[in-house]
C-alpha cells in the first residue's frame, strides 16, 4: 500500500489550522475562564451555557450556524466582510470553525488552571506592593499554565479531529482547505479506502500523542 | 493620638461571629494576644485591606489607611501559613518584591536560609517556610510588620535565634510590628506592648508581663 502524496500537506496544513484555531481561541478563554473561576454574577450561568454549547451540538449545526453569522447581511459577516476576511470555502473559515469547536476545552482548562490558584498567594503579593498587572504575570498566570496548557492542548486535539463545522464553512477543496478529517471522508466517498486508512492512521497518531501529553502534563503539575 | 500612635477600629458581622474591635496602642513592637478564634488572623486581614467584609477605621504610625489598597498600605504581611510561591525557588520567593536585593545574604544567613537558597519551597519543612516568609517580608522594605504566629513552627533553639534577629533589624531599621499569637512566649519575646482578645471583642491594652500576668489569671479562673 502507498501512501497518498498529499499525506505531508493535509497533515501540515491540519497542524497549521488547528494551531491558529487554537490560539484564535486562547485569548477569550483566558478571560472568560479568569472571569468565571473569579466571579459570581447575574447571568454567570446563562453565559457559560452559551459558551460550552459548541462542545455538545452537533458540529454540523455549529457550521451552519457560522455559515450563515458570515453572511454579509448578519453584524458579524459584515464585520469580516470589512476586514477583507473572507471565510466561506477558505482556509480561514476553516480556522475559524476550529477555534469555535474547540473553545469550550480551552476555556474549562483555563478555568480550572484559575480556580487551582491560591488567591491568598495574590493577596501576598499585592501586601508586598506588587501592582495588580504584576500580580497577573509573575503569580496568577504561572500558577494558572498547567490548566490552561491541558485545556490548549486538549484544544488543539479536538481541532485536529474537527470536521463536521469544518465541511460546511470551508468545504473540502482539494490543495486548499482539505484537512485530515475531510480528506478521510473525501477519500471514502472516491473509494480510496488506502488513503482513508493513512489519513485516519495519522489523525489517530496525532490523537494519541496529544492526549498523553496532556495527561503527562497534568501529572507532572501535580 | 499622637503622630507615631496606632489604632484601629474595626466592625464586621459574619455567620456565628461578631467582630466590633476598637484598640489603640503606642508601642513599636505590639501582640493581639488571645484564644485560638478569637478573631485575631482576621483583624490582620482586615488591617492589610484583604477583607470586604470588615469595615472600620486603621491608623498604623500615625497613618490612616483605611480605603487604601493593599498594595499602598505598606505593611508587610508573614501569614502563619508561610504563603510561599510554590512556582519560584527560596531565592526568587525572598527576592519577590525586595526593595535592596544586596541584603539577601546578610537575611539568607541569619535566617540559617543559606544552603536552601535554590531550592524549590515544596519540600520546605514547616520551620523553613516560616523563615522564607520572614526573609521575604524584611527584604520587602516595608517598616510596618504584621506577623501572624511567626515564630510557630521554629524549633526551640531557632525560636530565640531567629526573635534575636527580629529585635536586632527592628531597632538598626526602626521596624515596627503587630504580631498575632496565642502563644504567651511568643508575645513575651517579640512585644513591648500587648492587646489582649477574646470572642472578637478587645478587654484590655496593656503592658506585655501585665497583660500576659492577666490572661494566666483569666485562665485560672474557675468556670
Amino acid at each position: 500500500m502507498s501512501l497518498p502524496p498529499d499525506l505531508l500537506e493535509i497533515t501540515l496544513r491540519s497542524l497549521w489550522v488547528a494551531g491558529l484555531g487554537t490560539l484564535l481561541a486562547l485569548g477569550p478563554a483566558l478571560a472568560f475562564g479568569a472571569l468565571f473561576a473569579r466571579r459570581r454574577f447575574a447571568g454567570r450561568l446563562v453565559l457559560r451555557t452559551l459558551l460550552l454549547l459548541p462542545m455538545v451540538l452537533p458540529p454540523v449545526a455549529v457550521g451552519l450556524v457560522l455559515l450563515r453569522a458570515s453572511g454579509p447581511r448578519w453584524p458579524f459577516g459584515a464585520w469580516l466582510a470589512s476586514l477583507g476576511f473572507d471565510v466561506v470555502l477558505t482556509l480561514r473559515g476553516a480556522v475559524l470553525a476550529a477555534a469555535v469547536m474547540c473553545f469550550p476545552l480551552v476555556l474549562l482548562g483555563a478555568e480550572r488552571g484559575f480556580a487551582a490558584v491560591p488567591t491568598r498567594l495574590e493577596q501576598l503579593a499585592a501586601t508586598l506592593g506588587t501592582s495588580r498587572a504584576r500580580i497577573w504575570l509573575r503569580v496568577t498566570l504561572p500558577l494558572a499554565l498547567p490548566g490552561i496548557l491541558y485545556g490548549a492542548v486538549f484544544g488543539f486535539a479536538r481541532c485536529l479531529g474537527e470536521f463536521g463545522a469544518t465541511v460546511l464553512v470551508a468545504g473540502i477543496v482539494p490543495g486548499r482547505t482539505e484537512t485530515l478529517s475531510t480528506a478521510v471522508y473525501a477519500a471514502i466517498e472516491r473509494f480510496d479506502h488506502g488513503a482513508a486508512m493513512a489519513y485516519a492512521a495519522v489523525s489517530i497518531a496525532l490523537a494519541a500523542i496529544l492526549v498523553f501529553s496532556a495527561e503527562r502534563l497534568l501529572e507532572r503539575a501535580r | 493620638m499622637n503622630h507615631t500612635g496606632n489604632h484601629f477600629s474595626l466592625r464586621a458581622d459574619f455567620a456565628g461571629f461578631r467582630l466590633r474591635v476598637d484598640a489603640a496602642w503606642s508601642a513599636h513592637r505590639a501582640a493581639l494576644f488571645g484564644p485560638s478564634g478569637s478573631g485575631k488572623s482576621t483583624i490582620l486581614e482586615a488591617l492589610l485591606g484583604l477583607r470586604a467584609d470588615v469595615d472600620g477605621e486603621v491608623i498604623l504610625a500615625g497613618r490612616s489607611i483605611a480605603g487604601i489598597r493593599p498594595q499602598h498600605r505598606d505593611l508587610g504581611w508573614v501569614p502563619q501559613d508561610a504563603a510561599l510561591f510554590p512556582h519560584r525557588s527560596v531565592r526568587e520567593n525572598l527576592l519577590f518584591a525586595a526593595r535592596d536585593g544586596q541584603r539577601l545574604g546578610h537575611i539568607a544567613e541569619a535566617l540559617q536560609l543559606g544552603p536552601l537558597l535554590e531550592r524549590r519551597t515544596a519540600g520546605l519543612s514547616g520551620g523553613e517556610r516560616q523563615r522564607v516568609a520572614l526573609g521575604r517580608a524584611l527584604l520587602s522594605g516595608r517598616r510596618f510588620l504584621l506577623l501572624d504566629e511567626p515564630l510557630a513552627s521554629l524549633d526551640r533553639g531557632l525560636r530565640k535565634h531567629v526573635a534575636e534577629f527580629l529585635l536586632e533589624e527592628a531597632r538598626e531599621r526602626s521596624l515596627r510590628w503587630l504580631l498575632v499569637s496565642h502563644d504567651a512566649e511568643e508575645v513575651h519575646r517579640l512585644a513591648d506592648q500587648t492587646i489582649l482578645i477574646r470572642d472578637g471583642a478587645i478587654e484590655a491594652v496593656m503592658e506585655t508581663r501585665l497583660a500576659l500576668e492577666r490572661a494566666l489569671a483569666t485562665a485560672l479562673q474557675p468556670d
